[in-house]
């Protein structure tokens, strides 16, 4: 049994996606919390290119970039499996895969902004929930189909992290009646166990995204990054 | 059977050009339409709803779109000649260097064309950054797919786009042998392949392409 090691930060959506394959594949691994405003030195050896987090470390070969990572888990350990088999409905599903990091910026901007250009921001960030309503989820229960797959990992921030975004930045993004085919997914996805167990602390992640906000947005601000 | 391929694409677009070569590298017949994007065929839109962008394989009347997600499609689907590898790492790592082509490479080269000046230079720098980092991604292999052309080489097509509109636009000299030694071999390599280069633009009108566009005050050397 090779070791396996996730190198990661709490507040990361992107490193929850890999925690939560992990977890559904019942795949034991030791995880690294990185301070990453002090990243250590096995970060910045395994992800030169891009020294970002997740980083997946398999018998000593690292691997980087959410998305990517994800594929490779699948396809190693495929108990459980959170891709179909059929390559056209494995297409689609990368499609949206790939839609999901195109826009990530987009969706995000409003986080980053203030005033006009917010609102800006926020109206294409609806838009962008919009296509999510009503061409990538459709009828379905999940992006997966009946059960949860890598694309609903993917989105898994919007189950989690937008409203804490949301809050922080004073805007919101999905209301009530607005989107009731993602407000139902939220509620689903929410509900699978492994999603359920390992949500990422309320008040820490408030915490954080008042520091960033703050510093995106030029003022002064502290953050202790937890211990 | 009888199979139905077909591919909206335009002759000046890398994405689209990276199907055709995985396409001819499998020898799968196919129907290329060329689109005209200030006038989208509304089969473009019916097939690419979402984006209403090129390229976009059609398979016996189902869309694909996106470029590398349609690359991987038609790898699993034509299943000789593979251009991914078969192990998961290996696969995984053509997956992230392909990634970077996209992420990094492209946004930098689209910038370099618009950039003026002092602006341009910075691009020109932050390019030859990421050429450095692929210049030791490669190594000793012939091509990032090892013996021959992969899912990361069709995917640095991009490179082959970049170099004509440096040409086009007399900027300086970006992928020299001096400071590249190895990618500008590579590079060779890829050009003189013979699927590969049936999939280029044509080079004078792609120059005269990115010289009515792009071209004039921009020059810096």
């Amino acid at each position: 049994m090779e070791e396996v090691k996730l190198l990661g930060a709490f507040p990361s959506p992107f490193t929850h996606r890999v925690i939560w394959a992990l977890k559904l594949k019942g795949v034991k691994y030791d995880y690294v919390e990185e301070n990453i405003f002090n990243k250590s030195h096995l970060l910045l050896q395994s992800n030169p290119v891009h020294q970002k987090v997740p980083v997946l470390i398999h018998g000593g070969k690292p691997l980087a970039e959410s998305i990517v990572i994800l594929e490779y888990i699948e396809e190693t350990w495929p108990q459980n499996p959170l891709f179909p088999h059929d390559p056209y409905e494995r297409a689609v599903a990368r499609f949206w895969l790939r839609f999901g990091e195109d826009k990530l910026p987009a969706f995000w901007a409003f986080f980053g902004t203030v005033g006009e250009e917010q609102e800006k921001a926020t109206k294409e960030a609806k838009e962008l929930l919009r296509i999510l309503e009503e061409h990538g989820l459709g009828e379905r229960k999940f992006f997966g189909g009946n059960e949860i797959g890598l694309t609903d990992l993917a989105f898994g921030w919007i189950a989690c992290w937008l409203e804490v975004l949301g809050e922080v930045a004073g805007v919101k993004l999905l209301e009530a009646d607005g989107f009731p085919r993602l407000q139902r997914w939220i509620e689903d996805f929410k509900e699978v166990p492994v999603i359920k167990e390992t949500l990422p602390d309320r008040k820490g992640m408030l915490a954080y995204f008042r520091y960033r906000r703050s510093t995106f947005i030029g003022e002064a601000a502290s953050y202790e990054a937890a211990s | 059977m009888a199979e139905e391929v077909k591919l909206f694409g335009t002759w000046a677009s890398p994405f689209s050009r990276r199907i055709e070569v995985a396409l001819k590298l499998k020898g799968v017949q196919f129907e290329y339409i060329e689109e005209n994007l200030s006038n989208k065929s509304p089969a473009l839109l019916k097939y690419n709803p979402v984006h209403k962008k090129i390229p976009v394989l059609v398979h016996n009347g189902k869309p694909v779109a996106e470029s590398l997600v349609i690359l991987e499609y038609i790898d699993e689907t034509w299943k000789h000649n593979p251009i991914l590898p078969t192990d998961p790492y290996e696969k995984a790592m053509a997956r992230f260097w392909a990634k970077y082509m996209d992420d990094k490479l492209w946004p930098a080269a689209t910038k370099v064309v618009v950039s003026k000046g002092e602006e341009q230079k910075a691009v020109i720098e932050e390019i030859q950054e990421q050429l450095k980092t692929l210049e030791s991604e490669l190594k000793e292999k012939k091509f990032f797919g090892g013996e021959s052309l992969g899912f990361v080489d069709i995917a640095a097509n991009i490179i082959v786009f970049l170099l004509v509109a440096q040409e086009a636009l007399g900027l300086m000299e970006i992928l020299t042998e001096e400071k590249f030694p190895v990618l500008h071999e590579w590079y060779q390599r890829l050009v003189d392949d013979a699927v590969f280069k049936e999939c280029v633009p044509p080079r004078e009108r792609h120059l005269g392409f990115f010289k009515a566009r792009f071209g004039s005050s921009t020059a810096s050397k």
